[in-house]
């Protein structure tokens, strides 16, 4: 199963491949991460989860990003009806003073999510290089926040793909277009 | 009868060049990880700097049944006295130095 991740810097295939990822996905050239509430929705936006009531429905959002805030049950209830995923962003963890309150609303928030079947992952969301995770210690983290098994873990770090694979083929193709014409 | 140790040998890779083989460096890891896993797990983990691999990499070794443990608290370690902020990303787990290097030669050139 290939493994991918999100973050707020490009980060090199090579690296990317040597973390155990297939891609890290990259704000603004693979998808745009809105952490407040933007005047107009780009395509390919992943929302702040205390927008989820008001965006829920926008084509535009493709997924919503857990703080370190507690989730209610309604908004969880809510993705799984509109099928939009839930992404825990993992670097907040390595906030000493935010890490303890945001396993524990991370922990109650993914048994909800998996009890009534919402899609839930995890990203690093890295805004440098030091804050980045690899594929193994990602898996390990989903592993805390309560996926039971490797399989299960896994396949969190496998939504991101199932969800921007398509534009990951659409950019390879293009940049394949552009030096096939040079 | 000779007993022989069970151990797994974790790849490191550092986002800034670091000296493993110097014993601050070295000591300042246990402590991080000892403040990380508490006193019970890191005394069944047993963690032992082996070898530096290049600037960024270096092969830490523990007890078997610890990677878990291991790998988790090496992701919450991110920050070096002098080097500041610093990221360690566990790469590949394996039983031995022999498999480790070979993995690392062909599949880890970063």
């Amino acid at each position: 199963m290939k493994l991918f991740d999100i973050a707020f810097i490009e980060i090199e295939d090579q690296l990317a491949n040597a973390l155990g990822f297939a891609r890290i996905y990259a704000d603004r050239t693979d998808l745009n991460i809105a952490t407040t509430k933007p005047a107009s929705l780009q395509p390919n936006t992943l929302m702040d989860v205390s927008f989820a009531q008001h965006t829920v429905k926008n084509k535009n959002v493709i997924g919503f990003v857990a703080g370190s805030e507690a989730i209610d049950r309604k908004t969880i209830s809510m993705l799984k009806e509109n099928d939009k995923p839930l992404f825990f962003n993992v670097s907040i963890l390595l906030d000493e003073t935010r890490a303890i309150p945001a396993i524990y609303s991370f922990k109650q928030s993914y048994a909800y999510a998996s009890k009534i079947g919402a899609k839930c992952s995890v990203a690093s969301f890295a805004r440098d290089m030091d804050t980045l995770f690899s594929a193994a210690q990602l898996i390990e983290i989903a592993k805390l926040i309560g996926a039971k098994e490797d399989t299960e873990a896994k396949s969190m770090l496998g939504l991101a793909g199932k969800m921007l694979g398509s534009r990951r083929i659409k950019r390879e193709g293009k940049e394949a277009s552009e030096s096939h014409d040079n | 009868m000779i007993i022989k140790k069970k151990v797994r040998y974790v790849l490191v890779y550092a986002s800034k060049p670091v000296n493993m083989e110097q014993s601050n460096a070295k000591n300042f890891l246990y402590q991080k990880l000892l403040a990380v896993c508490g006193i019970k797990c890191y005394s069944a983990m047993r963690p032992k700097v082996v070898e530096q691999l290049g600037e960024n990499k270096f092969i830490l070794r523990i007890s078997r049944g610890s990677e878990r443990d291991a790998v988790l608290a090496l992701a919450f370690i991110r920050s070096m006295p002098v080097l500041g902020s610093i990221g360690f990303y566990s790469l590949k787990t394996s039983g031995t130095l022999k498999a480790l290097k070979k993995k690392e030669l062909y599949k880890y050139n970063v």
